[in-house]
């Protein structure tokens, strides 16, 4: 771009606002150098610059700063903050006693129910044990205060030595008691006439009851006596009388009276059928 | 932008804001005020969109919008001088320089006299007047040049010439 006497006005304004390049300000200084009657209008645009007044001031600045946020958010909640402290501090200083109350009265309230605890055992289900805690409750000393201690029995029973106000319970153990075995049956043939032995085999019987006492199994082969155990020994008694089974009762009495060994007689009695009780008590018939 | 760069902000540019108006409103004070107000409120809400750097641009083109506002309000032409020449001649009394360069520019319209303060106000480029005024940067260079021409031109009549 040329400069020439059309468009120095232009090429002067821009030099005046300082917008010409570093190639073009090169440009312009050739152009004033070669036409030096320019320079008077040149300097009469430069005094179009305006110089700012640096008297001229906004005043109360302060009044267009804005707040910062933590400081208006604290500006705004302080009272809200103001009423919570106050109620936090009634709260801790006035109320804590009541919180230590409340947590006695828990306590007290219902020990038993608390107290008992269920635990179950994984290693056997037979026994289900019933545990107490640990109480300490207070006990009065029952016991007849000998002679030497009525005088300390009137004192409060804390005050006595032998016996601790306070007993700690132990703990018990509860077991469901265990399936007992049957008990041994004996089959036993009273005779009420000689209650403690059976008759012998020679006399002859006179009651119609026949009580005969002993095992099922076969009696030792003694030449002696064998005494066999009494009726007062826990065992049950056969009875065969007349009224029950009179052909047996008959037939035994038969036998009994021809046949000196009592062995033979155990054999017939293995054949008959039995009826057990205890004392008067029967229970049932075995039919052989 | 947060409050504190905000603060910073109407520290640094409300001085240079309030003259650019002042000189455009022809010393109204009170008016002046008001538009700066008016362009750092709205510089605080739009704090979220405006970046510190961009503020001072921000401010000057808010209040170059507030300055055509006033004109229109006021019923005044923009691109119309607001003083004739008869009263420049008449300012031959005065033997303030000052005087006479503020009343040259009043015979400026208003566009041509806020290119004039922000070009040498504060140093504003074609480009960043053409940015803040919304227009383009042939439309600048034109109108700067017309401006300072015509006030050449005053400068060099013969009676202010004497004052200058």
């Amino acid at each position: 771009m040329s400069i020439n006497k059309n468009n120095y006005e232009e090429w002067m304004v821009a030099f005046v606002d300082g917008e010409l390049t570093v190639e073009e300000q090169t440009a312009f200084n050739r152009f004033m150098e070669k036409h030096p009657s320019l320079k008077e209008e040149l300097a009469a645009y430069g005094s179009t610059q305006f110089l700012a007044d640096e008297e001229v001031v906004y005043t109360n600045k302060e009044l267009l700063h804005k707040k910062e946020g933590a400081f208006v958010l604290l500006k705004k909640a302080w009272p809200y903050a103001a009423m919570l402290f106050i109620a936090l501090t009634v709260y801790v200083f006035v109320t804590p006693e009541k919180e230590v109350d409340l947590a006695l009265n828990e306590k007290s309230i219902t020990p038993d129910k608390k107290q008992l605890t269920v635990e179950k055992e994984t290693s056997t289900y037979d026994t289900v044990r019933i545990v107490k805690e640990q109480k300490e409750t207070p006990i009065i000393d029952r016991r007849k205060p000998k002679p030497s201690e009525r005088m300390l029995s009137k004192r409060t029973p804390s005050k006595n030595r032998n016996v601790s106000p306070f007993k700690k319970e132990e703990k018990q153990v509860y077991k469901v008691p265990e399936i007992r075995k049957p008990l041994d049956i004996q089959v036993m043939v009273e005779n009420k006439v000689d209650k403690p032995s059976i008759p012998e085999v020679n006399t002859p019987i006179q009651e119609k009851e026949v009580i005969v006492q002993g095992k099922l199994d076969p009696l030792p082969r003694t030449k002696e006596k064998t005494t066999l155990p009494s009726l007062n020994s826990r065992k049950a008694v056969l009875v065969i009388n007349e009224k029950n089974h009179p052909v047996i009762h008959q037939k035994f009495n038969d036998v009994v009276s021809k046949v000196e060994n009592k062995i033979e007689i155990i054999k017939e009695l293995k054949k008959a059928p039995i009826t057990v009780s205890i004392g008067k008590l029967k229970l049932f018939t075995l039919n052989n | 932008m947060n409050a504190k760069s905000y603060n910073q902000a109407v520290n640094d540019y409300s001085d240079r804001l309030f003259r650019f108006i002042l000189k455009n409103l022809n010393k109204d004070v009170e008016t002046s005020r008001d538009i700066v107000q008016n362009c750092f409120e709205a510089l605080w809400k739009n704090k979220g969109k405006v970046e510190p750097l961009k503020a001072k641009s921000y401010l000057f083109q808010v209040a170059h919008n507030q300055i055509i506002d006033v004109y229109r309000k006021s019923g005044r032409m923009l691109y119309v001088e607001n003083y004739a020449e008869s009263d420049l001649k008449s300012s031959a009394e005065t033997n303030d320089a000052k005087e006479i360069m503020h009343r040259a520019l009043q015979t400026l319209p208003s566009l041509q006299r806020s290119m004039m303060l922000l070009k040498d106000y504060e140093g504003y480029s074609y480009s960043e007047i053409a940015n803040i005024l919304g227009i383009n940067v042939g439309q600048v260079k034109i109108n700067l040049f017309r401006a300072r021409k015509k006030l050449k031109e005053l400068l060099l009549s013969p009676q202010n010439k004497k004052a200058l």
